[in-house]
C-alpha cells in the first residue's frame, strides 16, 4: 500500500520537479519576456471570466440538479459531462458552428457585431463551455450534503426560496463554490485544443496575443523542447503559487 | 355526518381533506384530519409509516396529487411554505450557520422584513418564555440537545405561526432534559393560542402530551381519538400493538353471561368482561398481569422463559402451553422457574379479527 502510494506520488511529482529544476535558472528571463507576460495576462483574464461566469450561472443550476428530480435529468447530467468526454478540438468546432457560422444563432450574433473567432469573448465562451462542469459538479455535491429539512424550516419561517438560498445555503457552500471556481479557472488556464480552433490568438490591449498554452505550444513548434522549458516552468510556478495562496486563504477565512 | 361532527369540522383551524400524495414508491392515502385551535394533536406511527410526510405536506414541502388542506377555511394546498404561516421544527436541529442563537431566532423575522426594533422586542419576549436569554450569543453547535430544541421552538414561535409542526421533537434529547421540554411543549397550545401537530413513534410521549391522537400506518390514518380511548380501547390490532399491548393472541370468542370466553390455541382459554363473539384477538398489557395464586378466572401457570430489567420493574415472558404472555412484575423471578399469573377479566381487551387489517401489516408487525 505504502509502496504503491509512493510510486503514485513520484509519478506526479517527478515531471514537476524536473521541469522546475531545468527552468528555474531562466525564470527571470521568462518573466521579463513581454510577449509571454501578455499571454499569461490574457490567459488569466479568460480563465477568471470563465470561473466567474461558471459560478454565476452554474450555482443556481447546481442547486436545481442537487434538489430536483425531473424528467430526463439523466440526459441533462450526461450533457453537462460532454466537455469532459469529447476531444476539446471537437468542442472548439462545436462552438464555432454554434456561435460563429451561418447556422443557428451565428448570423444573429454577427448581426449584433459579436464575433467569436480570435476574440476575447470567443475564448471566454469556449473555455467556459469546457470548464464550467467542474464548478457545477463541486457545488452540486456540496448542496447535496445539506439536509433539505433546513431549507423547509427556513421557508416555513417566512423565507422565500431566494432569501433561503442566499442566507441559509450560500453560507454553507461558499467554500465549495470557491473551490469549484478554482478548478474551473485552472482547467481554463490549461485549455489548448478548443482554443486552437476558436481563438488561436486574442485581440487584447491593442495587440494580438496568444493564450499562454498556445504561446508555449508555438514556442515548442518553433524552438523545440529546450526553448520552452523556462516558459513552461514559469507558468507552472505561477499557477502553483496562485493555487496555494487561494487555498490557504480559503482555509483561514 | 351528525350536526355536532359537522360543527366541529367547520371550526377546525386545520383541515386536511382526502389528501393523496405519491413520493417515489411511498403513498399517502386519502388522509383526512381536523385539528382545532389550542389542540395538541399527535400523529403516531412506526418508522416509514408516513407521519413525517404528513407533517411536511402540511408545511408545504409536497403538493398533494388530490385533496385539500385548509387553514381557517382558506385553501392553502397550492401555497408555498413561506406564505402558509405554519412553523415546522425538524427532528434534527436545523442550524442556520454561521448565525449565533440570536441570528437563528431572528431569521424568520428578518425574512419577513420586520424592523430591527420590533425584532428585538419579539425576541426578548420569546427567549424569556423559553428560558434561553443566556444563550443568545452562543453558537448553536455548542448547545446541548435540550437547548437546541428550545432555540428551535423560539425560532418558530417568534414568527407567531398559526400552527406549530413538530417532527419527533424529543428524539434527540437526553432523558434528564425530556421532562422539562415536555412541560414546555404541553403549555404551547394554550400559551400561544395555536394548535400543535407533533409526530412520534413513542406511545408514552403521545399519551403524556396529546389532546388527540391519530394513528398512521402505511400512509393511511387508521384511527383518531382521545388518548384514553386510543390507549385503553384501540379499535385496531395495529393500534393496540403500537400502544403497548404486548400480547395479542388469536382465538374464537363465545358470549357468556358476564362477557365472553376466548379459546386460544393449545386449549388455553381466557375470559374477558367484553361481550363479543367470533374470531378475535385477545390483547393484554403486561402491567395488568399479576403474579398470584388466587382462584380467580384467568389464573394460569407457566414457565419463565425470559427476564428483562425495566425502569418500573421486571418484564418477564411466561410460556403457558406454548403461548407466551408478558408480565410486568415487582420482583425478579428465576429464569426457568414456574410462576402463576392472573389476568383480570377486565384487562383482557378483545379486538375482532376483522380489524387486524392483515393486508396492511408487514410480517414483523403481525
Amino acid at each position: 500500500m505504502i509502496f504503491c502510494s509512493a510510486i503514485t506520488i513520484l509519478f506526479f511529482i517527478y515531471p514537476i520537479l524536473l521541469i522546475i529544476a531545468l527552468g528555474v535558472n531562466n525564470l527571470i528571463s521568462a518573466l521579463s519576456t513581454g510577449s509571454f507576460i501578455a499571454s499569461v495576462e490574457v490567459t488569466f483574464v479568460i480563465a477568471t471570466a470563465a470561473a466567474l461566469l461558471s459560478v454565476l450561472v452554474g450555482t443556481p443550476f447546481a442547486y436545481l440538479l442537487a434538489r430536483s428530480d425531473f424528467k430526463f435529468k439523466e440526459v441533462i447530467e450526461a450533457i453537462i459531462d460532454i466537455p469532459i468526454m469529447v476531444p476539446h478540438v471537437v468542442v472548439g468546432i462545436m462552438i464555432l458552428l454554434a456561435f460563429s457560422s451561418q447556422y443557428g444563432i451565428g448570423p444573429f450574433l454577427q448581426g449584433l457585431g459579436i464575433n467569436m473567432i480570435d476574440t476575447l469573448i470567443g475564448a471566454i465562451i469556449t473555455v467556459t463551455y469546457l470548464s464550467a462542469t467542474f464548478s457545477i459538479r463541486v457545488t452540486e455535491t456540496s448542496i447535496k450534503t445539506i439536509n433539505p429539512d433546513i431549507e423547509l424550516t427556513a421557508r416555513t419561517l417566512g423565507s422565500t426560496p431566494a432569501f433561503t438560498f442566499i442566507h441559509v445555503i450560500v453560507p454553507r457552500i461558499w467554500k465549495s463554490i470557491a473551490n469549484g471556481a478554482l478548478l474551473t479557472w485552472a482547467r481554463a488556464v490549461a485549455e489548448v485544443g478548443a482554443l486552437l480552433v476558436v481563438a488561436y490568438y486574442v485581440y487584447f490591449n491593442g495587440n494580438d496575443v496568444y493564450p499562454a498554452s498556445i504561446y508555449i505550444y508555438e514556442g515548442f513548434e518553433a524552438l523545440g523542447l529546450a526553448g520552452v522549458v523556462k516558459y513552461s516552468a514559469a507558468l507552472l510556478i505561477i499557477v502553483l503559487v496562485i493555487f496555494i495562496i487561494y487555498r490557504w486563504i480559503l482555509k483561514h477565512i | 355526518m351528525d350536526s355536532k361532527t359537522h360543527l366541529k369540522e367547520r371550526n377546525a383551524l386545520l383541515q386536511i381533506i382526502n389528501v393523496d400524495l405519491t413520493l417515489g414508491t411511498f403513498m399517502l392515502n386519502s388522509i383526512s384530519l381536523n385539528v382545532d385551535q389550542q389542540e395538541y394533536m399527535i400523529i403516531i406511527g412506526r418508522t416509514a409509516s408516513g407521519k413525517t410526510t404528513i407533517l411536511k405536506t402540511i408545511a408545504g414541502a409536497y403538493r398533494p396529487s388530490s385533496g385539500k388542506i385548509l387553514i381557517d377555511g382558506a385553501d392553502i394546498t397550492a401555497m408555498p411554505p413561506e406564505k402558509r404561516n405554519i412553523a415546522y421544527v425538524s427532528q434534527i436541529f436545523s442550524s442556520f450557520d454561521p448565525m449565533n442563537v440570536q441570528g437563528n431566532i431572528e431569521f424568520g423575522l428578518r425574512a419577513r422584513g420586520v424592523p430591527k426594533s420590533e425584532r428585538k422586542k419579539l425576541i426578548n419576549g420569546v427567549v424569556k418564555d423559553l428560558g434561553i436569554e443566556h444563550l443568545l450569543d452562543r453558537m448553536p453547535a455548542t448547545l446541548s440537545g435540550g437547548e437546541q430544541q428550545r432555540v428551535s421552538l423560539a425560532r418558530a414561535l417568534v414568527t407567531s405561526p398559526k400552527i406549530l409542526l413538530l417532527d419527533e421533537p424529543l428524539s434527540m434529547i437526553d432523558p434528564e432534559t425530556k421532562g422539562s421540554i415536555i412541560r414546555l411543549l404541553k403549555a404551547i397550545p394554550e400559551k400561544y393560542n395555536i394548535p400543535v401537530v407533533h409526530v412520534t413513534h413513542e406511545w408514552d410521549e403521545a399519551y403524556t402530551l396529546a389532546s388527540r391522537i391519530a394513528v398512521i400506518n402505511q400512509g393511511r390514518i387508521i384511527e383518531v381519538g382521545v388518548p384514553e380511548q386510543i390507549f385503553n380501547e384501540p379499535r385496531s390490532y395495529l393500534t393496540a400493538k403500537l400502544v403497548g399491548f404486548y400480547d395479542m393472541h388469536k382465538g374464537d370468542a363465545t358470549l357468556t353471561d358476564s362477557g365472553s370466553t376466548i379459546k386460544l390455541e393449545n386449549s388455553l382459554e381466557l375470559k374477558s368482561s367484553m361481550k363479543i363473539s367470533g374470531s378475535v384477538y385477545a390483547c393484554v398489557r403486561p402491567e395488568r398481569v399479576k403474579l398470584s395464586n388466587s382462584n380467580e378466572s384467568n389464573t394460569l401457570e407457566g414457565r419463565v422463559v425470559d427476564v428483562f430489567r425495566e425502569r418500573f420493574g421486571v418484564r418477564i415472558i411466561i410460556n403457558i402451553n406454548n403461548i407466551e404472555f408478558t408480565a410486568l412484575v415487582g420482583s425478579k423471578p428465576a429464569k426457568g422457574g414456574v410462576v402463576t399469573i392472573t389476568i383480570p377479566e377486565d384487562s383482557v381487551y378483545v379486538i375482532p379479527a376483522t380489524r387486524a387489517e392483515p393486508d396492511r401489516l408487514t410480517p414483523e408487525m403481525v
